[in-house]
């Protein structure tokens, strides 16, 4: 069969077609296999899918369209807690797997997803995550991509939160070939709130494609978006990062801030960092910068021994694991240490 | 609501003025080959720009539309006369001019500037420069200010059609092939090499016929170690169809060369601007913009710099005020190419009463462009909730040699600013003006007094009944 062409991560401005950044084409197998996805602790998997059909997602209807016949789990969280999922995929297996979440109001719980394949690994995990949470509840989702090099991710991740509710996510994408993940928050419900943070270590001819939105629709609502990354070799890179003021979202705040370290020769960095506004009573901020390594820090590093590639190594390391921090766990912390620490000797 | 009221009887007679068409020769409405080849007999086109108009037409037919930014459905090409030539030729002298054209510009204050403050002047009336002239010490400078299509058939000939929509090809944009097949009037500059061009140079384009397009093309080409400013303003009456602006604006600075080009836009607010402005810039040389945007209906307005030789360097000043019924869609684009070169760009845009206003940018930054420098800095104010404010930067950068930084934001005037000039004996309004004004300096304060005054005025009547 045909691979499928798949039209990803379209943002919802449009600007000149010349960039190439109002989307991206790929070519993806299709779906033929599953993968072995694992729980740490037994859930109550009896939501009622349909209502996650409001949740929208910002990775695109062809997505959608390629993981609807996916293996569906969900967790419905009722009590405070923190689950751990586990989804591996075997050599040239290309899965798709949904996840639903729904959290009840006033609860707090996290959500980790792992992303593992064997070494030498190739295929691709499609997965889409789609969130519902309730008034007061607090939700923290780290998924975490540790894939052999020769394999591809396509992540996507919605989420409707209501009255004060909080939602914070942070993607550690490791691995992989070709790296795409797509995020969309909907603040729906007044005072309702998000921070989400990704960090990538772009190596050799590795791809990374994102699109973040979020979107305010209540009052007081406000959002935050970190991104940090590392491009080395021939890596490349899109970000395309929307905070869009509804009207009515009065007295809300968005900031969006991105940093991107450039070491390759033959890197490619695209940033995109949108703000759309049909209300007065807001603050937006979004700031960037990317460039190599800072002289100063370069010389001060090199005084005390080390050569530029133990520099290089030891600044993306730290990149890395100061958002692995931000998970709180220290057992998947040290996974994601060693694996990058294996990646960037490898 | 009286402030309201007021506002709508504000008096934009300066800028509102209509003179009469009946004089006038009027091509027909519409796009045809036979329109573009009588424009062409018109003026008396050389054999290569007969067929560069022809093949211009045939881009323009087969370009798309573009599916984003502002909608320009109520534009319609076959409403549209792409000439219209006031009943005069070209003039030197101000007292040649027909009495009727004269006293417009008169009233916009254009003989008066020159004679204050500037070395030469070019203004256009819809499709036909109706004066220019330059002054004697500038000429003697060996510096070349004349109309376009006068350059286009003397010693400079060559030079104009080495140049000529090469930087911008039709092949740019729907609308850079419009221009191409129906062009008139404009200017053509020349600055010699290490020649410093101490006063500006200004060109103004006023567009009286109704229903009609103007498509001027500026050329400035500025040699080796020279230095020039370059002013341009532009204005039309207010009717109730669609008028269009498609015009083109092709700068070369040459090896140190500087070139400084400040534009105050104040189209009617039926007017479709669709221009297009590109510099390109040698080995140290250095582009200047600074740009006002007040007028239009609808503008998609992006000077674009391509900084070519090393230690070249672009700076970019702009402030956008989109009112009721505008939508603006303006911003800047630059493309490192040489080493070590650097670009700064700070621009202010206001959105109010329901106006649009969209900020949109591109940094390229190739892989030669080692040690190149960028910086944006960019904040929008929204003085209510029926207008809309979006950013949509985009940062393109394909070397780890560089330094490219980015911020910008979006909000309203303070209330603790508001009160803090209310307690010093402002009224409300006079508070958001100033407010407003002083958010706009990054621009005024890079203007000849003149026109920072004009800007300023242009500010206090968007500004007038703000409240309530």
């Amino acid at each position: 069969m045909e691979d499928k062409v798949l039209h990803l991560n379209e943002m919802p401005s449009k600007t000149w077609y010349w960039l190439k950044v109002n989307g991206c084409d790929i070519k993806l197998a299709h779906t033929n296999g599953e993968s072995n996805v694992k729980f740490d602790k037994e859930t109550k998997n009896d939501i009622d899918i349909s209502n996650f059909e409001k949740v929208p997602t910002s990775m695109g209807q062809d997505f959608s369209d390629y993981v609807s016949n996916g293996k569906l789990n969900s967790l419905n969280i009722t009590s405070d807690g923190e689950y751990t999922v586990t989804y591996t995929v075997y050599d040239k297996v290309c899965s798709t797997d949904i996840l639903a979440v729904k959290v009840d109001d006033g609860i707090s719980a996290k959500v980790n997803m792992i992303y593992m394949t064997n070494d030498e690994c190739t295929g691709s995990a499609g997965i889409q995550t789609k969130i519902i949470l309730g008034k007061d509840s607090k939700l923290k989702i780290s998924q975490i991509s540790l894939v052999s090099k020769s394999f591809n991710v396509l992540n996507d991740i919605g989420v409707i939160c209501d009255d004060r509710a909080r939602f914070e996510n942070v993607k550690i994408m490791l691995g992989s070939n070709r790296t795409y993940s797509a995020l969309r928050v909907e603040l729906k419900g007044d005072n309702s709130n998000c921070r989400n943070d990704l960090v990538y270590y772009g190596k050799s001819d590795k791809v990374y494609d994102f699109n973040y939105v979020v979107n305010h629709y209540g009052k007081n609502t406000e959002s935050e978006i970190y991104v940090n990354g590392v491009l080395d070799d021939s890596s490349k890179k899109t970000f395309r990062g929307t905070i869009d003021f509804k009207t009515g979202s009065a007295g809300s705040i968005g900031n969006e801030k991105e940093d991107v370290l450039m070491l390759g020769e033959n890197v490619v960095n695209k940033t995109v960092p949108i703000i759309l506004c049909t209300e007065e009573d807001v603050k937006g901020n979004h700031g960037a910068s990317i460039g190599k390594l800072d002289d100063e820090n370069l010389f001060y590093l090199e005084s005390r021994g080390l050569d530029e590639n133990e520099i290089k190594k030891l600044i993306s390391l730290s990149k890395v694991t100061s958002k692995a921090k931000l998970i709180d766990n220290e057992k998947i912390v040290n996974m994601i240490t060693t694996f990058i620490m294996e990646e960037m000797n490898g | 609501m009286e402030e309201k009221t007021y506002v709508e009887d504000i008096d934009r007679s300066i800028y509102d003025i209509r003179n009469d068409e009946s004089s006038t020769y009027r091509i027909e409405d519409g796009l045809t080959e036979e329109i573009v080849l009588q424009i062409s007999k018109e003026k008396n086109d050389t054999e290569w720009m007969k067929e560069f108009r022809l093949k211009s037409l045939e881009v323009y037919r087969k370009t798309k539309m573009k599916d984003w930014g502002p909608s320009i459905d109520g534009l319609d090409m076959d409403h549209i006369s792409t000439y219209v030539r006031p009943n005069t030729k070209m003039q030197n002298d101000w007292e040649s001019v027909p009495q009727d054209i004269k006293d417009t510009f008169e009233r916009l204050g254009i003989p008066q500037a020159e004679r204050k403050s500037l070395a030469g002047v070019g203004a256009q009336y819809d499709s036909e420069l109706v004066y220019h002239n330059v002054k004697k010490e500038v000429e003697e400078q060996g510096v070349i200010y004349s109309d376009i299509e006068s350059a286009l058939r003397g010693p400079y000939a060559d030079m104009i059609k080495e140049h000529f929509m090469h930087l911008v090809p039709p092949s740019d944009h729907k609308f850079a092939a419009l221009h191409g097949a129906v062009w008139s009037g404009g200017s053509f500059v020349y600055v010699p090499p290490f020649v410093n061009v101490d006063i500006p140079l200004q060109s103004y384009f006023r567009l009286n016929a109704k229903g009609a397009g103007q498509f001027e093309h500026t050329l400035i080409i500025v040699g080796e170690g020279a230095n020039l400013h370059f002013i341009e303003g532009c204005s039309a009456p207010k009717y109730n169809v669609a008028n269009l602006h498609a015009g083109c604006v092709e700068l070369y600075v040459g090896k140190n060369a500087k070139l400084r080009y400040s534009t105050i836009e104040n189209w009617s607010k039926n007017m479709y601007n669709l221009n297009t402005k590109r510099a390109i810039v040698e080995e140290g040389g250095s582009m200047e913009w600074v740009s006002g945007s007040f007028g239009s209906h609808v503008s998609y307005l992006y000077p674009m710099t391509i900084l070519n030789g090393k230690n070249a360097s672009m700076t970019y000043t702009g402030v956008t005020f989109a009112g009721d019924g505008q939508d603006l869609d303006t911003g800047v684009k630059v493309v490192h190419n040489g080493e070590n070169t650097k670009s700064h760009m700070v621009t202010r845009s206001i959105s109010k009463s329901g106006g649009i206003s969209t900020f949109r940018s591109s940094v390229v930054i190739n892989k030669n462009a080692k040690g190149s420098k960028n910086s944006v800095s960019c904040e929008s104010l929204m003085l209510d909730s029926k207008s809309r404010s979006d950013t949509i930067p985009t940062m393109d950068i394909k070397t780890s040699e560089c330094e490219v930084g980015h911020e910008a934001s979006i909000g309203k005037i303070g209330d603790d600013q508001v009160f803090y000039l209310m307690s010093r004996g402002a009224s409300e309004e006079e508070a958001r003006e100033m407010i407003v004004r002083g958010f706009a300096g990054n621009v005024s304060k890079e203007l000849p007094l003149e026109y920072a005054l004009e800007m300023n005025n242009l500010i206090s009547l968007e500004m007038k009944g703000s409240i309530g």
